[in-house]
């Protein structure tokens, strides 16, 4: 294994850890909200669970493309997740709407 | 051998025959999308699914328990049974260096790549509001079976994608060279690919490593999806040790069975039985009959062990399904959906000559409807004898028929679409 396929694999595993972490934390205490990451707003842990996944399964690559693609790579697959996830709920809550 | 050119027939050539077929796709999917639409836009009230059935006025006071579940959780279960065998048969070739299998190894990957968005699906069309489905990322709960399937579930389908898109890369760098007109788009789905040998090797080695960790997410999956059910213990013949492995091996029967049909198809419809020889269509039916053996033995020890304890919840769904008003489908799946299939399969240990592809053909096809069944008896009739009350009815609508149904002509469609783009066979088994 070479050194840039190990960098990303560790990259991915603390992603997904830090994800894991905190959805863990806001989900059984309130120690999360203290965090900054919570004062965005922004739903961190799921998001960061996902991105781990995505990126520690995608080490495989990087062994294989130049850092560009995949760049690329990861943020298309972590992109194109939750565009799924946005089609859905856009087009289906439209839809339920009308009912 | 067949040659390269024999391979890309598929990419190139183009009869009346595929436009009929893909253009009856098309409009049962359109059928399939105006009965989504319909549920959607009326709720699942369309469907027979219920949590409670209450009988009509004059029947009263009949309440009696219905099925919250139904055909949408059968297919679901189906789906990543199919998507089991892709990668897995895939994997164990090249852990296993089954260079005779190699040549089914794609149509397996696209398999699983076309499955699980199919087993996803299913999950969508289960849910009256799938608006919400979002709610299952925000507040998921770790404790929850469900939050372990969509964990195994992504984890499954990226790693199906990277070894998907790895094995198929210097296909993609050659079809720009062999198909000028569509340079542009795979020159760039190749990334900067260069054919070396160095590149090469480390391909297979990334493949191999890739391949070792997904054999273990892919058993994960569907033990995880048996979870949701064997964790239950408010359901008669759900609450059971056997359910991951009885799980994992039904998968591995229909998985390994859908492959072995496809396989007879491409030979069949592509001339390749130079390719995917008798011998290689019969190695996968081997491993097909053992793993069907195992599945028996599965179902007749959770069936032994249920009728031998007495009374309890788990007999009266057992009663129902033996006695009941499903014993016409619980016989029938046992005699015909894998009595006759393992019957077929068993032949050819009496002799060579009894091993006949066509007829095995038949079989995988009969056993794939069976495994589809055979999950709709383990879902309803435990959801239909529920302990406070009375044994409740489930029907499914004609509606919910059509929304179940358009898995498999999408499927379809996503499958003709990746073998009109890509080769379903390595060309590097047929160079030279």
């Amino acid at each position: 294994m070479d050194k840039r396929t190990a960098a990303v694999l560790i990259l991915g595993f603390l992603i997904l850890i830090s994800g894991l972490s905190l959805w863990v934390l806001g989900d059984q205490t309130s120690s999360v909200v203290s965090l900054p990451l919570a004062s965005t707003g922004v739903l961190w842990a799921p998001l960061l669970w996902v991105c781990g996944i995505i990126v520690l399964l995608s080490a495989a690559f990087a062994t294989n493309v130049g850092p560009k693609y995949y760049a690329l790579w990861v943020v298309s697959l972590i992109v194109g997740y939750l565009v799924i996830f946005g089609i859905i709920v856009v087009i289906t809550g439209y839809l339920v709407s009308l009912s | 051998m067949a040659s390269e050119d024999s391979v890309l027939q598929s990419l190139t050539k183009t009869g009346t025959a595929f436009y009929v077929f893909v253009l009856a796709l098309l409009v049962l999917t359109g059928e399939f999308l105006y009965a989504w639409y319909t549920q959607l836009t009326t709720g699942l009230i369309v469907t027979g699914m219920r949590s409670i059935y209450n009988a009509p006025n004059y029947m009263a006071p009949y309440v009696a328990g219905g099925s919250p579940w139904g055909i949408y959780i059968t297919n679901f279960i189906f789906w990543i049974g199919i998507s089991h065998a892709g990668i897995a048969i895939s994997a164990s070739v090249r852990l296993m260096d089954l260079k005779k299998y190699k040549v089914v190894a794609r149509m397996a990957e696209v398999l699983t790549l076309v499955a699980l968005p199919m087993a996803g699906l299913s999950i969508v069309f289960d849910q009256g509001r799938p608006d919400r489905i979002i709610n299952l990322l925000i507040y998921g709960r770790f404790q929850s079976p469900m939050l372990w399937d969509l964990t195994a579930i992504t984890t499954y389908f990226m790693g199906t994608i990277v070894y998907l898109y790895l094995s198929l890369r210097g296909d993609i760098d050659e079809l720009a060279h062999k198909l000028p007109r569509r340079e542009w788009f795979y020159k760039r789905l190749a990334m900067n690919y260069q054919g070396t040998e160095t590149e090469k090797q480390r391909h297979n080695q990334t493949l191999w490593w890739l391949a070792l960790a997904i054999v273990p997410i892919m058993v994960t999956v569907h033990s995880v999806v048996s979870f949701v059910f064997g964790l239950m213990i408010a359901r008669g013949q759900w609450y059971s040790t056997i359910f991951a492995i009885y799980f994992v091996v039904g998968a591995i029967v229909s998985g390994v069975a859908a492959v072995y049909s496809l396989a007879w198809i491409f030979r069949w419809l592509y001339k390749w039985e130079s390719l995917i020889t008798d011998e290689v269509l019969k190695g996968i039916s081997w491993a097909l009959r053992n793993v069907l053996i195992i599945y028996i033995y599965l179902w007749i020890a959770e069936e032994l062990t249920t009728r031998y304890m007495g009374d309890s919840a788990d007999l009266r769904v057992s009663d129902y399904l033996w006695f009941g008003p499903y014993a016409p489908i619980f016989w029938t799946l046992a005699i015909f959906g894998f009595g006759i299939p393992a019957i077929i399969l068993l032949k050819p240990i009496f002799g060579k000559r009894h091993f006949n592809p066509a007829l095995t053909f038949a079989a995988s096809i009969i056993l794939n409807v069976a495994l589809w069944v055979k999950r709709f008896t383990i879902v309803v009739p435990s959801l239909l004898n529920p302990p406070l009350y009375q044994t409740g009815v489930y029907i499914p609508t004609p509606t919910e028929v059509s929304i179940m149904l358009g898995t498999f002509w999408l499927a379809a469609l996503l499958y003709i679409a990746f073998i009109k783009l890509f080769p379903i066979i390595d060309l590097d088994l047929v160079k030279g």
